[in-house]
């Protein structure tokens, strides 16, 4: 029995090593959409310089519509970057915000509510936890287009979003303006137990490293309700975070008919800037905000600002 | 929380099966292993459906008390025949088996009353709504949808050829309900069958014997083979299967468009129908594998469901080598049922003397094989399609049959060899492409669509359509690397059909190449597996039926 015993753990470790080995070889060598990295946008935290982003964005499409680090950039001088990814559940929230500390000490992490309802089921947590150990689980797909430089390329992770992870579209298409915060006053959306131990693993994982999670839903009248504002409220009070909702009648003026681009799901540009101002003022108040914008190490966020302003012009 | 949308779930992989199995292998006594296997199975049943899971307990409780009541029918004749004098045991035995039916048939409409109801209620619903619509009848009857069960259509059939087991005598009544249960419920054949007799699997599944290092080895390994199938084929051929029978949408500027199987040539049509052929093959068969390798590691006889069935020389064959357990249950409580029942007995008889004694015999066994198919069909699920799909087999048997006999005397006239490798390949291939059309007929959405594709293969094979990367769903090397791994399953089948067994043929290397030998395999099954981002798994295919 001891003689099979030890040739299963011998057999178990052997295939481990293999593994970890083939993750070196298929992770990407670089962090560009070209070099095969998966959401190479949210992953560009990983080409910023150690310590210099302030403030970090977590979320869904609907994150990656609304901030927008450059403005913040342009009027505070403070830095910023979005890790939102489309469709964003919370354990690959958690896995991007782990990424982003390994580099980076933000004092605020906003995330965007959105996340939270979004079912999540066991399997897909333990695969997220797999593949952060086994890289191969995750970049296997690129045997399509391996190369001989893969074996021997060392990793560089050094290319960074000029955008920082916000996304700008230029369409606008209003929607018709409905009441939709109305609804039963104590009425709360129930959030799955799963959604609810992984957003206190995220709260934990920002407490160890210093940083204030915020949560903050943006104007989206497809995604968000009374019931699901009430539910986030409830759970913000239990652990202790603050919760901004931006549906919250009277927060902010938004414009139904030249703030969303896609009839009342998304911000466009212009719903976006007043969202991104409403955060200013918010860090303004936590007194999060560090002007950077003499300091010679923060030279490429100018050039960054420049490229993106010129790009946005066009 | 946590739910299994299949055996290739990560849940189950990396939670539910290591748990299942390890305390299984710790437990120290026989009662505990039982008892935890029928926990892990009414577990897993349960987080599909939680309070589904009631059925299945139905089901169970309707099987033991129908057992024990024909039983007790059985001992009440025993008992009642010894004392009775010879001419007056014949009419006790009639009365007593005109009881036994009753009881039969009660319990039988009970188990098939649960199955009819929902899975069924909504079809039939529909098309009596549609009868009517057809007499200007301004009623209608609102359509009933019921969540079904998981593994409804496979314990169902369990329980019922335990109810005719027992009726026939071939097998006694069990007075142990847990027996029962975990027979029904036992986790790794509850998604996709096998579908299991009482006399093949009960006895080994209560034993709960200790796992072994060798049947724990070489369950795993053909765990590992299924997930190959599964992973690397069934999931990869996913989109383009998807697009080609389900339409795919494209966005062009602001506006979504939508595309059917119109989209495509014919000939891209015919392409997608085997690619579908395959990846049922793959997937089910990889599910068995899945099944069968953990009833091993449990030490269960379970039955095997696949034979290799793309080398069957004839559709006959060829439903000898598929989904096996469903055919021998048809065969035994359908097929031969029928046949030895009077009007067909009469009928052959009459067809015996005008046809003669080759072609009589057919003529009753188109009767038995009208009613196997036709309740193979609406077995496989509530459609129109499903019922055409049992009708064209039924028909290309019955077809087969009469061929066989004009073919046999074919031979003995001119000399005709049909058991040489040229004539076998072709039947292979001929039985193939007869089997692909069939499937087109299955995986359709409806049976108009089926005929539509169908017309589309014949009618208009070449077009000067252009199909697009995002028609395709898949990329040349996605195809490539299907045809590779279809073609190792091609040699182990070959080498199957030999006898030889690759498991087998591994154990005996040192134990180097033999490790080296399985790290090869879970490498490619890592790398090459369709999981992971922009992957959808294709759902347990048989699991709905």
């Amino acid at each position: 029995m001891k003689k099979h015993v030890l040739s299963a753990v011998i057999f178990m470790i052997g295939l481990a090593l293999l593994l970890l080995l083939a993750g070196l070889v298929f992770m990407p060598k670089s962090n560009t959409k070209e070099a095969g990295i998966i959401d190479a946008a949210a992953n560009g935290i990983l080409g910023e310089p150690e310590n210099t982003v302030d403030t970090l964005f977590l979320g869904d499409s609907l994150a990656y519509s609304a901030f927008i680090p450059m403005h913040i950039w342009e009027e505070t001088g403070s830095t910023s970057y979005v890790c939102s990814t489309g469709e964003q559940q919370l354990q690959y929230t958690s896995e991007l915000l782990k990424k982003a500390f390994t580099h980076q000490s933000p004092k605020t992490v906003f995330l965007e509510a959105n996340v939270i309802y979004r079912k999540v089921n066991l399997g897909t947590v333990i695969y997220t936890k797999l593949y952060d150990a086994f890289s191969v689980f995750r970049y296997h797909d690129r045997w399509k287009d391996l190369s001989v430089q893969d074996l021997t390329r060392r990793k560089n992770y050094s290319w960074t979003d000029d955008e920082k992870g916000f996304r700008y579209f230029t369409d606008v298409r209003a929607a018709e303006e409905t009441d939709y915060m109305a609804g039963d006053e104590y009425a709360s959306a129930e959030i799955p137990d799963l959604n609810k131990a992984l957003l206190k693993e995220l709260a934990d994982t920002c407490a160890e490293h210093g940083a204030e999670l915020v949560i903050i839903s943006v104007p989206s009248m497809k995604n968000w309700s009374r019931a699901k504002h009430n539910g986030v409220r409830a759970l913000a009070e239990e652990i202790g975070v603050d919760y901004y909702d931006l549906n919250a009648p009277g927060t902010l003026m938004i414009d139904w008919q030249t703030d969303t681009r896609d009839k009342g799901d998304h911000m466009s540009y212009s719903g976006a800037v007043k969202v991104t101002d409403y955060v200013i003022e918010r860090l303004a108040e936590k007194q999060a905000l560090t002007d950077h914008r003499a300091d010679p190490a923060y030279a490429p966020w100018h050039e960054a600002f420049a490229r993106v302003k010129a790009k946005n012009a066009q | 929380m946590i739910t299994f949308s299949s055996y290739f779930d990560t849940a189950f992989l990396v939670l539910f099966l290591p748990v299942s199995v390890a305390v299984y292998m710790i437990l120290p006594r026989q009662n505990l292993r039982r008892v935890w296997l029928l926990l892990c199975s009414l577990f897993f049943f349960w987080c599909d459906g939680k309070g589904l899971l009631v059925f299945i307990l139905l089901s169970t409780l309707f099987m033991h008390h129908g057992g024990l009541w024909l039983g007790k029918l059985q001992n009440e004749l025993d008992a009642a025949l010894t004392d009775l004098p010879k001419e007056e045991k014949k009419a006790v035995r009639e009365r007593f088996k005109k009881r036994k039916r009753l009881v039969l048939a009660f319990f039988i409409a009970l188990e098939l009353g649960m199955l009819a109801v929902l899975k069924y209620a909504g079809f039939f619903v529909n098309n009596l709504n549609g009868l009517m619509g057809l007499f200007s009848s301004g009623t209608r009857f609102i359509v009933p949808h019921f969540l079904l069960p998981m593994g409804i259509s496979f314990y169902t059939m369990q329980a019922m050829s335990y109810l005719f087991d027992v009726y026939r005598g071939k097998l006694a009544p069990d007075t142990n309900i847990g027996r029962l249960l975990l027979y029904m419920s036992f986790f790794p054949n509850i998604m996709e069958g096998p579908i299991c007799r009482w006399s093949d699997t009960a006895e080994s599944l209560w034993n709960a014997e200790r796992v072994t290092y060798e049947r724990l080895t070489r369950g795993a390994q053909r765990i590992l083979w299924g997930m190959v199938k599964k992973i690397v084929i069934a999931d990869r051929l996913n989109p383009f299967v998807q697009n080609v029978f389900g339409g795919y949408d494209v966005m062009e500027g602001a506006d979504l468009l939508h595309f059917d199987f119109t989209a495509y040539p014919g000939w891209v049509v015919a392409l997608a129908a085997a690619a579908f052929t395959l990846q049922l093959y793959a997937e089910f068969s990889g599910t068995m594998d899945f099944a069968l390798g953990l009833g091993e590691i449990f030490g269960v006889h379970t039955p095997e469901n696949f034979q290799r069935p793309f080398f069957s020389l004839s559709i006959s064959e060829f439903w000898k080598r598929w989904h096996i357990t469903l055919g021998t249950w048809f065969r035994d409580y359908v097929f031969y049922p029928v046949s030895m029942s009077a009007p067909v007995k009469k009928l052959t008889t009459r067809a015996r003397k005008k046809l003669g004694n080759r072609f009589g015999p057919l003529a009753g066994g188109a009767v038995a094989l009208f009613a196997v198919w036709i309740f193979n069909g609406l077995w496989h699920g509530a459609g129109w399609n499903y019922i055409f799909f049992g009708m064209y087999h039924f028909t290309l048997i019955l077809l087969g049959n009469i061929a066989d006999v004009v073919m046999i005397r074919f031979s003995e006239k001119t000399g005709f060899k049909r058991d040489i490798l040229p004539v076998k390949l072709f039947r292979i291939f001929r039985t193939a492409l007869l089997v692909v059309l069939g499937e087109l007929f299955f995986r359709a959405p409806t049976l108009r669509q089926g005929f539509s594709m169908c017309g589309r293969i014949f009618t208009q094979f070449i077009t000067n359509q252009t199909v697009s990367r995002a028609a395709w769903g898949v990329d040349w090397k996605d195809a490539f690397i299907v045809g590779v791994t279809a073609a190792i399953m091609l040699v182990v089948g070959l080498l199957q059909e030999k006898g030889k067994g690759i498991r087998e043929r591994v154990s005996e290397k040192p134990v180097v190449l033999r490790y080296l030998f399985w790290y090869a395999v879970v490498l490619f099954l890592v790398v090459f597996g369709a999981y992971g981002a922009g992957y959808i798994p294709v759902d347990p295919m048989y699991a709905e039926f």
